[in-house]
């Protein structure tokens, strides 16, 4: 016989990122986004535009436990978890970097931390710290490893293992991940404009960001389900193909007429190649309409693993406030691309909303949020 | 939930030879590997063990790689010569450090486009692994799953790997026990390819959160 399939509520949403920690902060950020601040890798020399959360420390390898804690704080608090809850809720942290920053620190003073033990150092420590007694993932699938996360513990709550799932997109200060991005000159110079004219490439960020999903329908916004899918046409490249491909199986799983969509959270990187495919893509599944495109790279940098997370949060949050900020960097989609002249500027609604995100290894995932009137 | 079990394999290599003995394992199935790093290349020669010459995947099949350290020889080189030559990374070298690069070489290889995660877990990253599979094969969210334990310790270099699928009759099955069983054991992917090879009796292994069963059906 097969189980009643149970909703998936929002019960916490926070983060901390280049926009700050509270609401009204963020928004004001997000509206009027301040120039990217330069940041000199240490060894690797070069100067680069990053989002930071809080000022280089390239010797703190505490730093992103501790700022991954400090939202865990919050967010639990804002979910109201008692100790039993906490004791069976599921972990799952998602990031690409995996706390490489604490190595690196390490190496540049006491040289005492193994890289090896990194990998799943976060998901422990914050295990231990807040009791979270359930299972334990630390999930990589590149820029799309927070989608990853939010499926899985949805899908958990969803088939009754779990009641609540404690979802974490961390991505830290590291001189690897920007090192190696401005080996393959995917950076920017200056400032990320996705899919306009003139786009010269990514800006990194950093942030760490925690949802905590739990059973139930009574909460402003429900996580609906998605679909994740793999590309195995280039390491660094999906095709429009696959990007089409996993937005169609997202509204399949979830029953979704494309045409309810209030809005579209882009991938949105800034970087030509993966623009010009989402482009692509989305003309493709939205065939001549397009749906209003929202997107916060620009003012967040691109926090790769957390990235899922993190926007997903700063989405709730301005729509929650009103506003969404466009899609388009610059205000003019580039012309080469299929995105028309007249792209209508995303307006928070009550409805559903499609996040997307298209990642390293041909990853890629789109999530199903739903909106509900307040009771 | 019960799910078959299609093939089981465990390979292994002293770490000296690791490198060189995946690539002979991937020249013995016509494969060249091509800008792949050490960690990628064994994990594909392993996962290639459950997949015969000419048997096809399912398309749809997702692929899930178990790892407590990851790529963290790879990484730790990569690291230190940023460091100590104050330069930027070669970029192939820091593509292939970027998320869940040996899956999607394993994709690639098999012509698979379902879910590609890489699972960690610092008491039981296969367990971890499976439980993520196993929600995408009760889903339906793919028709097959490809699970594998790849980690590079002092000694020896694993790639243990298990083809999954929904269960039909008979068979290799693998079913899900209450919780209250807690019978965890190590190297658990590779005592899977051994009941495989001779299924008899059964294997109980687990978590405190989820315990199997393994059984000839």
């Amino acid at each position: 016989m097969a189980r009643p399939l149970v909703s998936v509520a929002v019960r916490a949403a926070e983060a901390v990122s280049a926009a700050g920690t509270e609401p009204d902060e963020i928004l004001r950020f997000l509206r009027i986004p301040p120039p990217a601040p330069l940041v000199t890798l240490p060894e690797a020399g070069i100067e680069i535009p990053m989002r930071l959360a809080a000022a280089p420390d390239w010797n703190d390898a505490a730093r992103l436990p501790r700022m991954a804690a400090n939202v865990l704080a919050r967010a639990l608090e804002a979910a109201g978890l008692d100790r039993a809850q906490r004791e069976r809720a599921a972990l799952l942290v998602a990031s690409s970097s995996m706390n490489v920053g604490a190595y690196e620190a390490s190496e540049r003073t006491a040289g005492t931390l193994a890289l090896a033990d990194q990998r799943n150092a976060l998901a422990e420590s914050l295990a231990e710290k807040f009791g979270l007694g359930g299972l334990r993932f630390s999930l990589n699938a590149a820029c799309a490893s927070g989608a990853a996360a939010l499926l899985y513990g949805h899908r958990l709550i969803r088939d009754g293992a779990v009641e609540h799932a404690v979802i974490v997109g961390a991505e830290g200060l590291n001189q690897l991940t920007p090192a190696g991005f401005a080996a393959l000159r995917l950076l920017a110079p200056a400032n990320c404009t996705p899919f306009a004219s003139g786009r010269q490439g990514m800006v990194l960020g950093e942030g760490a960001a925690v949802v905590v999903l739990g059973r139930g329908d009574d909460a402003r916004w429900l996580l609906e389900g998605g679909a994740m899918n793999c590309d195995p046409h280039s390491p660094t490249a999906s095709t429009p193909e696959a990007m089409s491909g996993v937005m169609e199986a997202a509204f399949e799983r979830v029953q979704l007429d494309r045409r309810e969509l209030v809005a579209v959270k882009v991938h949105g990187s800034g970087s030509d190649d993966s623009d010009r495919a989402e482009a692509r893509a989305l003309a493709d599944t939205f065939s001549s309409s397009l749906p209003p495109l929202a997107g916060f790279k620009p003012m967040l940098g691109h926090t790769l693993g957390a990235s899922a997370v993190l926007e997903l949060v700063a989405l709730m949050q301005s729509a929650d406030a009103g506003w969404l900020p466009p899609a388009i960097g610059g205000g003019n989609a580039d012309p080469a691309l299929p995105m028309g002249d007249d792209l209508p500027a995303p307006v928070p609604a009550d409805g559903r909303y499609l996040l997307n995100t298209f990642g390293f290894g041909g990853n890629n995932a789109a999530l199903i949020m739903k909106r509900r009137k307040p009771r | 939930m019960i799910l078959k079990v299609i093939a089981a394999t465990a390979s292994g290599w002293p770490q000296a030879v690791a490198r060189e003995e995946a690539r002979v394992a991937l020249a013995a199935r016509g494969v060249r590997p091509r800008r792949m790093n050490r960690f990628a290349e064994i994990a594909l020669a392993g996962a290639l063990e459950t997949c015969p010459p000419g048997q096809q995947t399912a398309a749809g099949s997702g692929v899930y790689l178990a790892t407590r350290h990851g790529d963290a020889r790879d990484t730790r080189h990569t690291v230190g010569d940023i460091q100590r030559e104050r330069v930027l990374p070669m970029p192939v070298a820091f593509i292939n450090l970027s998320g869940n690069m040996a899956g999607y070489h394993i994709a690639a290889a098999l012509g698979v486009r379902g879910p590609n995660v890489s699972v960690s877990d610092e008491r039981n990253p296969f367990l971890a692994a499976l439980e993520l599979a196993a929600l995408d094969l009760e889903s339906g969210a793919v028709p097959c799953a490809l699970v594998g334990h790849v980690e590079e310790r002092d000694d020896v270099a694993v790639s243990h790997w298990i083809m999954l699928a929904s269960a039909d009759a008979g068979g290799v099955l693998l079913t899900r026990q209450p919780r209250q069983i807690d019978a965890s054991a190590d190297d658990i992917a590779a005592r899977i390819a051994g009941f495989f090879a001779d299924p008899r009796g059964e294997l109980l292994f687990g978590s405190a959160h989820a315990a199997w069963r393994l059984h000839a059906g």
